[in-house]
């Protein structure tokens, strides 16, 4: 069993860390970055290819487009539907930028939106993802555009870094599915998914002026928020699975699971505690981070639709697991997972529990 | 890793932007540099970072009775730490301290074997005549004197010196209301008397040349002064202060050999970059090698990596050692010869000390039965190297703490299967790039 990723959990180890950190370099080393270098000659067919691409993309900027592939690709008939456009929204504009919802989902599970952040005619504004040697149009795999230091530069506008976080009623920042960033024009395109506490959400705004020109750090920095309002949608239906199940190999016990489907994904709950007389080390496996992978009928895991499934404990100390998964035309009668701790990769228990449909009330 | 990256990047921002403004601490003594006091936290044991009192002897200096109270920095952890500040490292690469720390409770270690008490050794935090202490590298080491208490030793390499009679100032706490530090303890620095052995050399080689590394890649312009090479009680470092215009040309991964061609074994430290590098807005970034041997030098050579990431999964070899035999020297399929100095096995994990006599790519370890096979036991890997006996190490544990019991993951049955030594590396990747390799002259 390797253990470089067990090793990198467990915080500040300044031998493994700055072994991590060397790794991380080589690794940005490899991985392709946006050339900062324009070719000149291909100034004018780069412009024409973004003012083409920009085109196209204009159409597809709504927030079922804009999904991650794994849901996008499995949408159901009733998605188009639920799509909000008409959001009603308050905001609080930080500076250099407004930020405006466009459109949004809520099919109670999360709430799917998109985000446009269009910038005052003095900064060029550049996405959370980007720094300032990138070229402009990363984004889509190019790299023969200017990069935004010089746009900036050559157009005499100030650079601004603009980025969107979802709070909850207490301001503490949600679980954010990663943003998928597009550009319309110079307005940056955000879509972001994260959990659906109510039909009421709240957006953290921040932008931060890329170079100091003497500014303090404070002072570079502008904050604002949007609130909006984003009623639950009507079609879902849930399942659960006779529970309790006995976990041995891991010595653990599945206490409830329950899926709920919408047409726009699968949402999977499971939650599960260590079995009476279990040793230590199931709780140390516990307090690791024990997951379950869904698995397709060849035993392979379904493709997860976010990059942020939660593991949290509940009130009476079990470990409550949210996973999110494509939308299916019909959901399998039976459910197969296999768990194992997410930081060590220790695979215990492989079980196969049937569905069978519940209320929402009963959910 | 790319959000790890960022606030990372933020974090050095922050430090970097935070105001100067402090009250004054409640004490303002000196600590003499060379003053030839003891220092307590080498007594009685054999340390990983300073191989013996007398090396250090003109470099350091006892703090007056100096007690720093601080919350702690870890989350999880609730109590307060007492700092007794004992004794100070000052050169112009280096700062340590060693100190004791006293937990209000049982000090609350993670299972992890005595690679805990590294992990506990913090400094509370610095200023420098009221800024921050800015550092580079930061080297570690503990051992426990009781339940609630133990010595500590941290070591941080530095971008530029602290002055004869400039201002240290422990523990001291940010008052974002007023914008301003408050309490903490000073104490002034008197490098009067100070002797240090460090030999040093100021080459002030300017690198310019545009290198395509890496496959796939663009290549990058690199503009680079090797601004200091430090031959240090501490190890060897060689200062490089790069003129960023990307996030890539920040740094330079690379080996270093001496002017026979030896290779050197390098310590791994963290490099850094800033993000908002460009052509337009270029920014000043240092870095730094650390590394054994090459003393007497004529010249060091910088020989950067690169390769094809793909052939990185074909590039991965396993050699093996019996546990009974140390040292042992093994060869690699590239030649190269790795020599373990010596590796410890017990209940809480392994940890091995080895050099190489040349370039052999990513080295970790791992632990097999009488037949070289791994045993696929579930461990965590770190890289913890010995200064003091220019060695590198590489250890692993397996236990955990749980509502104060320590858990292993590896049963008595399967320690008793371990009978050798697997010695895990990378044979063609990365590549040294000979072709764009640059010598540093240190013979002025």
């Amino acid at each position: 069993m390797k253990r470089n990723d067990w090793e990198t959990a467990f915080g500040d180890i300044p031998g493994s860390f700055c072994a991590t950190v060397g790794a991380a370099v080589t690794r940005m080393q490899r991985d392709p970055r946006p050339n900062p270098h324009r070719k000149p000659a291909l100034i004018l067919a780069a412009a024409i290819v973004i003012a083409a691409s920009t085109a196209l993309a204009l159409s597809q900027f709504g927030v079922l487009d804009t999904l991650q592939d794994t849901l996008r690709a499995f949408l159901q008939p009733g998605a188009s539907q639920l799509v909000q456009t008409d959001i009603a929204q308050t905001a609080r504009q930080p500076r250099h930028a407004a930020f405006t919802v466009e459109e949004a989902i809520n099919d109670g599970h999360r709430i799917y939106a998109v985000i446009r952040v269009h910038g005052d005619g003095d900064v060029l504004l550049m996405d959370e993802n980007a720094e300032a040697s990138w070229t402009t149009d990363w984004w889509q795999g190019g790299e023969d555009a200017d990069s935004y230091s010089k746009l900036a530069y050559d157009t005499n506008r100030t650079l601004v870094q603009a980025s969107v976080y979802p709070v909850d009623s207490q301001g503490m920042a949600l679980t954010t599915e990663a943003a998928q960033i597009h550009y319309d024009g110079e307005d940056i395109i955000y879509t972001v998914s994260f959990p659906a506490q109510s039909g009421q959400a709240s957006l953290q705004l921040f932008t931060y002026e890329v170079y100091a020109d003497g500014k303090t750090h404070s002072q570079r920095q502008g904050f604002g928020q949007l609130d909006i309002t984003v009623p639950v949608t009507d079609a879902r239906s849930f399942y659960a699975a006779e529970t309790p199940v006995d976990l041995p190999v891991g010595n653990m016990t599945l206490t409830a699971l329950t899926v709920e489907q919408t047409p726009i994904a699968t949402y999977m709950t499971c939650e599960y505690e260590a079995a009476d007389g279990a040793p230590d080390l199931t709780y140390v496996n516990l307090l690791d981070g024990v997951w379950a992978d869904w698995l397709d009928e060849n035993g392979e895991p379904y493709p997860e639709g976010t990059n942020s499934n939660s593991l949290t404990p509940t009130e009476t100390g079990q470990t409550r697991m949210v996973t999110v998964y494509r939308a299916f035309d019909v959901l399998p009668d039976t459910v197969t997972l296999r768990f194992h701790n997410g930081m060590t990769g220790e695979t215990f228990d492989t079980i196969t529990v049937a569905l069978y449909p519940i209320t929402g009330e009963e959910n | 890793m790319k959000r790890f990256l960022n606030i990372l990047a933020a974090c050095m921002l922050l430090l970097a932007v935070l105001p100067g403004a402090y009250a004054q601490s409640e004490t303002n003594a000196t600590v003499v540099i060379g003053d030839g006091a003891s220092i307590p936290y080498l007594e009685g044991i054999e340390s990983r970072l300073v191989s013996d009192a007398a090396s250090i002897a003109g470099i350091t200096g006892a703090f007056p009775d100096t007690e720093v109270y601080a919350v702690s920095d870890l989350q999880s952890w609730t109590g307060t730490w007492c700092y007794e500040l004992e004794n100070l490292v000052l050169t112009d690469d280096v700062l340590g301290v060693f100190f004791k720390q006293t937990y209000s409770e049982p000090i609350p270690y993670d299972g992890h074997g005595g690679y805990d008490y590294n992990l506990t050794a913090r400094i509370p935090n610095i200023l420098v005549d009221g800024e921050n202490l800015s550092t580079l590298s930061q080297f570690s080491e503990g051992y426990p004197i009781d339940d609630t208490s133990q010595y500590s030793f941290v070591l941080m390499s530095l971008p530029q010196p602290i002055a004869d009679g400039q201002t240290l100032t422990f523990g001291a706490q940010w008052n974002s209301d007023l914008q301003a530090w408050e309490g903490g303890v000073s104490v002034t620095v008197d490098r009067s008397r100070a002797n240090d052995p460090t030999v040093a050399y100021t080459p002030s080689l300017n690198v310019k040349k545009t290198m395509a590394l890496w496959e796939g890649n663009a290549a990058v312009e690199y503009d680079f002064t090797v601004e200091r090479v430090a031959y240090t009680p501490f190890g060897n470092r060689m200062l490089i202060r790069f003129t960023g215009t990307c996030e890539r040309n920040q740094y330079l991964d690379c080996r270093l050999t001496d002017d026979t061609g030896a290779m050197l074994n390098l310590i791994p430290t963290m490099q850094r970059f800033q993000t908002n590098a460009s052509a337009e807005h270029p920014v000043e970034n240092l870095n730094e090698i650390w590394f054994f041997g090459g003393e007497g030098s004529q010249s060091l050579t910088l020989v950067p990596l690169g390769g094809n990431w793909e052939t990185s999964n074909t590039s991965h070899r396993t050699a093996s050692v019996t546990l009974n035999s140390f040292p042992a020297d093994v060869t690699l399929e590239n030649g190269v010869t790795l020599r373990v100095e010596s590796c410890a096995l017990d209940e809480g994990g392994f940890y091995a000390l080895y050099t190489t006599d040349g370039y052999a790519g990513y080295v970790s370890f791992d632990l097999g039965d009488a037949a070289g096979n791994s045993l696929g036991l579930v461990f965590a890997g770190y890289q913890l190297d010995d200064h003091s006996l220019g060695l590198l190490g590489y250890g692993g544990y397996w236990c955990e703490e749980y509502q104060g019991n320590t858990v292993s993951r590896v049963t008595p049955e399967q320690l008793a299967q371990v009978k050798t030594l697997l010695i895990d590396y990378t044979v063609g990747f990365p590549e040294l790039i000979e072709d764009e390799k640059i010598q540093v002259d240190l013979t002025e």
